[in-house]
């Protein structure tokens, strides 16, 4: 029973600790993360935006575009953290509508259950702009989102440029996906149609789950049915991490016997890339997206005509870049 | 209470040999020794963790945190590793490893929380402190070549992650089967009352079932993180289902009290060569599932009568 009593104070102990603990840690980001952030100029109207989470570099960055762009065009700036969570999202995209916001720029947490927040906006006819991803179930106005199909082509066609100078013999690829569920599966069709199109076979699709783990055993088991394979597609960069590190321990040279490209961009991509054990990556551009949401909303005020890339879903492609030995320098830290 | 009978596995080594085969006839390469070599190495994670768990279900209870555990073992190796060395870092994860299952054990013995809860509970707890280690991010270690050793290196030909597991499994079978220690784990699952009745401190042998999962955990883990090269809060998210699966299909009996080490080893392979065979012949992703489970529901089957007791009469008491 003591034992019992001590166990529970001690836990008690702990979890306060790692409460404080915590909110050390969140105590730089306090200034830029406050729930809601207000900045005085005179009022030409206001714009808010509802943040996926803003512990993210990514969306940090994202919440920075809409934040800048915003204040220089003179607009009043209302910003949200929805802390993945979806009760959070909710509530506090609500609250926003309440304030008598102008504008509503929306990266959702989860979409399909945002359906509520876009109808209370359009009640009160605030237009809603998704940035980022949306969902199909959606009455968004407009979404701006990476065309992921896009950023497949991109790596493969910088791969082509590459390997044309290589003058290999094979014309193997293999790609090494997501889970087809997923809404980047989409970047492989980018991918595939490029690659077959120069005569390539992709002669390997592995599901690895996005795991890293995973991705090294599919990447073993693709140089065991086709040891001549020259290029692999990797739909993220954690996955190209690990099948470059397969491809070395089977003795094999990354980047030189076999071309590996990865997407996102992640920081830890970028190390490989510098050395040539990965030839490329795609990176998305949180900020632009940002600052593409003001503008839009700008142009639906003025009654300017939206020019959509997919006019039936309303859809607008940010710009990607491909980072590749060449430019990667500059996103080192 | 009897010893190893390979009559047992059987059925299991039966099964990995016809997949085996007919793999072999859809697609050549099966057959080659890069493919056998790249087999026992994806088979060496999974089996090294299962055979802890062997260890933990034999004595009755079961560790549904050392996925969580694996990812903060990752973290770990990588932060120690890049400041102190690679040695030091391993060394921080085995007593990191011991530390959560002394935890998870005194949760369930002195807390007297059932193990399913308990284990719920702290893979959460290491999940949430694994990705505050690492800041949500990757920690890359691409500059310490030392633990290329463990993904790369080979001894006599024979690569190092299938040594690990070959003198993981040799150590576990002899403590398993011929020492004090293995027989009381047995002894503690099969009937605790009895057990406690008759003087053995059964606490520390449930204590002792959740470091042995956490130590193997830590093996898996070094040959996972050379493999990947970083360490990261969120890998390892099925491997706690992967790992009691293993024990399960080997003939490990949930409630306790008979395990089966060779048995964990057979399954491993089997998954491992069903799932690798999939792969090489290109077979799809949603097709393969349905494949894994019916092999699974047939090596149940055919080791049904002889190993598992579901039903059996060892029901009355669990933790």
């Amino acid at each position: 029973m003591k034992l019992k009593k001590m166990a529970a104070i001690m836990m008690a102990v702990f979890v306060v600790g790692c409460l404080t603990g915590c909110n050390s840690d969140e105590g730089t980001n306090e200034s830029k993360t406050t729930k809601e952030q207000t900045t005085d100029t005179q009022e030409k109207g206001t714009i808010a935006y509802s943040c996926y989470d803003l512990s993210y570099e990514y969306y940090i960055t994202l919440a920075q575009g809409v934040r800048e762009t915003a204040e220089a065009a003179g607009y009043k700036y209302l910003e949200h953290d929805e802390q993945s969570d979806e009760a959070t999202m909710i509530s506090g995209c609500m609250d926003l509508i309440n304030q008598g916001i102008d504008a509503l720029i929306l990266t959702a947490y989860k979409p399909e259950a945002a359906t509520a927040i876009v109808e209370a906006a359009h009640e009160k006819e605030i237009p809603v702009i998704m940035v980022d991803f949306g969902s199909d179930e959606l009455d968004y106005d407009i979404l701006i989102e990476s065309d992921n199909v896009e950023g497949g082509k991109m790596a493969a066609e910088y791969a082509m440029e590459l390997l044309k100078d290589n003058d290999s013999t094979e014309q193997k690829a293999a790609i090494i996906t997501n889970d087809p569920s997923a809404g980047s599966y989409v970047r492989r069709d980018g991918f595939y149609d490029v690659v077959t199109d120069e005569g390539y076979e992709v002669v390997s699709e592995l599901n690895a789950n996005s795991n890293p783990d995973e991705a090294y055993s599919c990447m073993q088991n693709i140089l065991a049915s086709n040891p001549d394979v020259t290029l692999v597609f990797c739909l993220n960069d954690s996955m190209a991490i690990a099948a470059s590190q397969a491809v070395a321990d089977a003795g094999l040279e990354p980047g030189k016997d076999v071309t590996i490209l990865g997407f996102n961009a992640d920081e830890a991509v970028f190390e490989p890339i510098k050395s040539g054990e990965i030839a490329c990556t795609i990176m998305q551009k949180p900020y632009e997206m940002g600052k593409m949401g003001v503008e839009i909303f700008e142009k639906l005020q003025s009654g300017d005509v939206i020019a959509y890339d997919d006019e039936e879903n309303r859809i607008i492609w940010a710009p990607l870049e491909v980072i590749s030995k060449e430019n990667v320098e500059k996103y080192m830290k | 209470m009897k010893r190893f009978r390979f009559s047992d596995t059987a059925g299991l080594f039966g099964a990995i040999i016809l997949v085996f085969i007919i793999f072999s006839c859809l697609q050549p390469n099966m057959l080659t020794l890069f493919n056998i070599k790249n087999i026992f190495v994806q088979v060496s994670i999974t089996a090294i963790a299962a055979a802890g768990m062997t260890f933990a279900m034999t004595a009755g209870v079961f560790d549904l945190s050392i996925g969580s555990i694996q990812a903060l073992l990752s973290v770990v190796i990588a932060r120690i590793g890049l400041q102190f060395g690679l040695a030091a870092g391993i060394t921080a994860a085995f007593a990191v490893a011991v530390f959560c299952g002394i935890i998870n054990g005194v949760i369930v013995v002195n807390l007297k929380i059932q193990a399913f809860a308990a284990t719920l509970v702290t893979m959460i707890v290491i999940r949430g402190i694994a990705i505050l280690l690492a800041h949500g991010k990757e920690i890359p270690i691409y500059n310490m070549n030392s633990i290329k050793f463990f993904s790369s290196g080979t001894i006599l030909g024979i690569p190092v992650p299938i040594i690990i597991m070959i003198l993981v499994y040799a150590v576990s079978f002899i403590v398993y089967e011929y020492t004090e220690f293995g027989m009381y784990m047995r002894s503690v699952g099969s009937n605790l009352r009895a057990s406690t009745v008759s003087g053995i401190n059964t606490g520390k042998y449930l204590i002792f079932a959740f470091v042995c999962t956490a130590v193997g955990t830590v093996f898996s883990t070094v040959i996972m993180t050379s493999q990947i090269m970083f360490g990261k809060g969120t890998v390892g998210e099925d491997f706690a289902m992967d790992v009691i699966t293993t024990v399960v299909l080997g003939g490990t009996v949930l409630t306790g009290g008979k395990g089966n080490l060779f048995g964990t080893m057979a399954a491993s392979l089997l998954i491992a060569v069903i799932k690798n065979g999939l792969n090489i012949s290109g077979v799809n992703t949603y097709y393969q599932q349905l494949v894994i489970g019916i092999v699974f529901i047939a090596a149940l089957v055919l080791n049904n009568g002889k190993n598992l007791q579901i039903f059996g009469e060892k029901t009355e008491r669990r933790r």
